[in-house]
């Protein structure tokens, strides 16, 4: 029978049942003899029995640890060990066996000490190799004592006791021990340098450390973990020191880390305990990344304003990988991109005079950049999504003008026949795109203004690109603020169809009525709108029209009245248009219109001194009241025209002011006398009968898409503090209705949540609001507490 | 010194346990009380300690005082005193008309307007007070007056009962500031916790400021008869903006000296 673990399981469990069967049937079951020969069972062993049995054992195990196996019968030394046990001898056999391991031990530490200069790791390992099979034998040989006596008495068992021993006896003995860290080390630090080395040898030494260890990795973690961790840790400080000091690109120390961490990730799992390699990592990632983070980002020419700038999108994913392990990695990294995405828009707001969609466009582009960079670089990573978002809103509202430069770049791409007006397939995503620039802004209320009065433009002056395209606008601004913020828009839109359908009607009537004095006496429409939708200031003048249109609107005031008797209309002339055939007749100024004599052009109108020349000139109402006065006669002073017409100062400064005041004498439709640049009231105006332009049609009202003046501006913005003033005095009449009493902080605190979707109110503005409404008896201060406010009913 | 509707509610109530425990007239009662700064239990154990202190005034004859205010009613209209019928009682009594004493006499008639007092303001004013005969009202004033250097509840009560009977009209919602800063002087002027009184009227007077509202009147109170009003002052508090403005008014200024 070999003393082979595997082969004999079934011959213990054979005796055993004999055993307690109460036998006499113990003894030698060698099936080479041809008589049984039975003796009795020995109820008692004598002292020299024992050790009778304990020699043939202990010299088994010797011979097991020469590795002179083959002569021995399996069977027969585990009955012997059984034997000793069953007789109460387990201690001595426990005992005597470790002495056995000991003493062989002794003699392995020998070999191990006389190699220390020569192949000691692979003698250590072969060794070590040996021991474990040797032990391996043992304890199949004394499986019923680990069976029955070791777990009685709580001890190691054997095979584990054999591991002690060897780790106390040979790893754990002075020279040993220390020359097999500095091994260990000593190859580590070669491959790191590049050479190439025994890896096996490693990994058999590290698996020997951590069985050593029996449960536990005390060992491999005491004898050569924790220097390993030293030496790494020692190592990549200089080596990240070194390679800073030697000037290079934050890029190429981010590859270089990355590699570096490949590696010792690769080794741990290699030829290292799996344990080690969370803890290699983290030095690594203190060494090199905690330490040198916020000098790799802060680098001059290669940190991470460079690749900003240059958009090296990898680089700066690199870098994210990098940082997002340690903490506060990517804190350091939104700080530093918050600064440079800071800057960059504080220079687009605070340009002077850029052109408003210019201004709205870069804005734009620095978005599109930022959301390129969070997608490709960032991961997408909230903290840097949230960052970002508030830096832009921190420099969108610098400048006051935001709201009204956004409204006017909407305008320009959802007006007609505009410059900058958008393709029908890109107007969408790009209205997303200022939705987004929107939401920024912190003043909403100021932008609903400018949106208003772009929007009434666009509508009125019949600009407006398309319907479908005003109103995806318009349910894109009421998803973000509710239906309040643009009811008024709505309504104006309504009021467009309905005026459509209006003027078709009033074409029906006009024609079914025929005759007497309902005949269409110009071609003309009107806008019917609703009081309250509209931003345009209502004159009280009663401006005088021209026949002609006094009794075209009469007309439609009858069809009007018809349909809806009990309403009232008003004609609001200040945003309307008017297309007249002029003729001018004079010669044209010399200079310039000769020049354009000289080309030999097609248009009748251009061609000799002193014919008669017919345009067309679109203009607005105003300045068709104006230009009609001349009809009548042909010198007018400024005085007789405001007398006349009836036509607010401003308004007829503003119109005369587009028909006098070009620089080319042959380009005014008026001349002004005395010419000066301002307009005063004793100012005489002539026709100028010497104007020529090649075109037939001429466009004279601006139509609109103009940013407004410093002075408008500050008209706009005291109406918008005006309505502010209402609307907080609204929303804490809400409050207090709901609330009844209320403390001063949390009605403030109300009023700012009510309100914030359209302007964040100042505490100073609303408690000199709650003044006021104190003042009015809406609400009182309470009697028992200051502090605290009532609403009165 | 209080009359009854003068008080909030849970201060009648309290009068009214008084006077179940006591069964001391009302008057007695919201004195008693008021003395004791609306403590039940301490007022109840005042009241039967020093029983001198809370005996009920002698009373007065109404018809002693209804023959006073004949003596001076209006001409026009005989259930009124008009102002020059006050100047005459001022003038008997030797009251200066521009004096605390008279803006005392005013609050205790509970007199509505300025410049004039009704019959009933007068006689039942007059009654409470326990004042007969001319010879009597000025010292009996004087002592009301001398009060109100202890009694920081009744000081407030004559402070609000001045906006209303100083403002121009019953609708007035402000007072104008040139009738405030003198009503402010004479009300708190020499008071010891009235350090700021002085500039807080160049602050008025240097900042063009009108009208002071009600609510501003009546808080501005709080604000000078709290001795740390500066040090623990918030701007983000409920004080009205005019106060808020002072604070930093005066803050600036102390950081520049």
């Amino acid at each position: 029978v070999a003393a082979r673990p595997s082969m004999n399981r079934n011959a213990p469990n054979a005796i055993g049942g004999g055993a307690s069967g109460g036998g006499g049937s113990g003894g030698g079951s060698n099936n080479s003899y041809s008589k049984m020969r039975i003796k009795a069972f020995p109820m008692s062993m004598d002292e020299r029995y024992v050790n009778q049995i304990w020699d043939q054992l202990k010299r088994a195990i010797q011979e097991i640890q020469k590795k002179n196996n083959s002569g021995l019968s399996f069977e027969e030394l585990y009955r012997n060990a059984y034997t000793l046990v069953l007789h109460k001898y387990g201690e001595k056999l426990y005992s005597g066996t470790r002495d056995v391991v000991a003493e062989h031990m002794a003699k392995i530490k020998d070999d191990v000490l006389a190699s220390v200069n020569n192949v000691f790791l692979a003698t250590l390992n072969s060794l070590w190799k040996d021991h474990q099979t040797a032990m391996v034998m043992i304890r199949d040989i004394l499986m019923y004592m680990d069976r029955v006596y070791v777990n009685q008495q709580n001890l190691p068992s054997v095979y584990n006791m054999g591991l002690t021993v060897f780790k106390e006896q040979v790893v754990r003995h002075p020279v040993v021990c220390e020359h097999l860290r500095n091994t260990l080390l000593e190859m580590v630090a070669r491959e790191r340098r590049g050479e190439s080395i025994a890896r096996s040898q490693i990994k058999d030494a590290c698996n020997m450390l951590c069985q050593l260890g029996v449960d536990s990795l005390q060992v491999y973690e005491e004898d050569f973990e924790q220097a390993f961790l030293k030496q790494s840790r020692d190592f990549y400080r200089s080596e990240s020191d070194d390679f800073l000091a030697e000037n290079c690109s934050a890029s190429l120390y981010i590859k270089k880390v990355e590699s570096r961490m490949a590696e010792e990730m690769e080794r741990a799992r290699h030829y290292l305990d799996r344990s080690t390699e969370p803890k290699i990592i983290a030095v690594l990632e203190e060494e090199l990344i905690s330490r040198h983070m916020r000098t790799i980002v802060e680098m001059e020419s290669s940190g991470l304003v460079s690749m900003l700038r240059a958009d090296k999108h990898e680089d700066i994913h690199c870098m994210y990988r990098l940082l997002q392990r340690v903490p506060d990695g990517v804190k350091i990294m939104t700080d530093c991109i918050s600064t440079y995405l800071r800057e960059q828009g504080k220079a687009i707001v605070a340009e002077e005079n850029r052109e408003p969609s210019a201004y709205v466009q870069a804005l734009l582009d620095l978005r599109d950049r930022c959301d390129c960079l969070l997608a490709q670089a960032l991961n997408r990573d909230r903290l840097f999504k949230q960052q970002i978002s508030s830096d832009f809103e921190y420099f969108v509202n610098l400048n006051v003008r935001s709201p009204e430069y956004l409204s006017l770049f909407i305008d320009e791409k959802l007006r007609r026949g505009s410059r900058g007006a958008a393709a029908d397939n890109e107007i969408e995503p790009l209205l997303d795109k200022c939705m987004v620039l929107f939401r920024y802004l912190q003043e909403k209320d100021v932008f609903e203004k400018y949106y208003k009065q772009h929007l009434a433009k666009r509508l009125i002056l019949n600009k407006s690109s398309s319907d479908d395209t005003e109103k995806s606008m318009i349910s894109k601004l009421k998803a973000e603020c509710g239906c309040q913020f643009t009811s008024k828009l709505e309504g104006m839109l309504k009021d467009m169809t309905v005026s459509n359908m209006l003027n078709e009607e009033f074409g029906n009537y006009l024609s079914q009525a025929g005759g007497a004095g309902a005949q269409r006496s110009i071609d003309f429409g009107l806008r019917v709108l609703t009081t309250g939708f509209w931003p345009t200031q209502t004159t009280q003048n009663k401006v005088a029209l021209p026949d002609e249109a006094r009794q075209a609107y009469d007309q439609f005031h009858r069809f009007y009245m018809s349909k809806h008797s009990g309403r009232q209309l008003t004609l609001q002339p200040n945003m309307g248009t008017a297309d007249l055939s002029a003729t001018f007749s004079g010669a044209p100024p010399s200079g310039r219109g000769a020049e354009a004599a000289d080309e030999p052009s097609s248009t009748s109108n251009s061609l000799a001194v002193g014919a008669r020349r017919r345009y067309i000139l679109s203009v607005s109402t105003y300045q068709m009241v104006v230009l009609l006065q001349f009809n009548r006669r042909p010198k007018i002073t400024f005085e007789q025209l405001q007398a006349e017409t009836n036509i607010p100062e401003k308004d007829l400064q503003r119109a005369l002011g587009a028909l006098c005041m070009q620089k080319m004498a042959s380009q005014r439709f008026l001349n002004k006398e005395p010419r000066t640049k301002e307009i005063s009231s004793t100012d005489e105006f002539t026709v100028n009968d010497a104007f020529y332009s090649r075109h037939v049609k001429i466009k004279v009202a601006p139509s609109g898409g103009v940013k407004e003046t410093e002075p408008e501006r500050r008209e706009t913005r005291i109406k918008v503090d005006e309505d502010r003033k209402y609307e907080i005095e609204a929303a804490i009449v809400r409050i207090m209705k709901a609330r009844q009493t209320l403390s001063h902080n949390y009605l403030i605190a109300q009023v700012i949540e009510q309100l914030k979707s359209r302007f964040t109110p100042t505490p100073q503005a609303i408690k000199s609001r709650i003044e006021h409404l104190m003042d009015r008896d809406y609400i009182k201060r309470s009697d028992q507490d200051r502090h605290y406010y009532q609403y009165v009913a | 010194i209080l009359f009854q509707h003068q008080l909030r509610r849970d201060q009648r109530e309290v009068v009214q346990r008084f006077i179940q425990c006591t069964e001391a007239s009302e008057s007695v009662a919201i004195f008693c009380l008021s003395q004791n700064s609306w403590k039940l239990d301490a007022a109840v154990d005042d009241f039967y300690s020093s029983p001198a202190k809370y005996e009920d005034k002698p009373g007065a004859d109404t018809r002693k005082i209804t023959a006073l205010f004949n003596s001076y009613k209006s001409i026009e209209d005989p259930d009124k005193m008009s102002a020059s019928g006050i100047f005459r009682l001022l003038e008997d009594t030797s009251i200066d008309p521009v004096s605390l004493t008279a803006l005392v006499l005013a609050w205790q008639l509970d007199a509505s307007v300025q410049g004039e007092f009704t019959r009933t303001e007068f006689v039942r004013g007059m009654a409470r007070l326990g004042v007969d005969s001319l010879d009597k009202l000025k010292p009996r004033l004087n002592q009301v007056e001398r009060g109100l250097g202890q009694n920081r509840e009744q000081l407030r009560d004559l402070y609000a009962f001045t906006f209303n009977f100083a403002r121009e009209s019953r609708d007035a919602k402000v007072l104008a500031i040139d009738t405030a800063i003198p009503y402010w002087q004479l009300l708190l002027e020499g008071r010891p916790f009235a350090k700021l009184l002085k500039q807080w009227c160049q602050f008025l007077q240097e900042n063009k400021v009108r009208g002071i509202s009600r609510d501003t009147w009546n808080l501005f109170f709080d604000f000078i008869s709290n001795p740390d009003n500066l040090a623990e002052y918030d701007p983000n508090g409920a004080w009205p903006s005019l106060i808020d403005e002072f604070v930093e008014h005066v803050n600036s200024q102390t950081a520049q000296t």
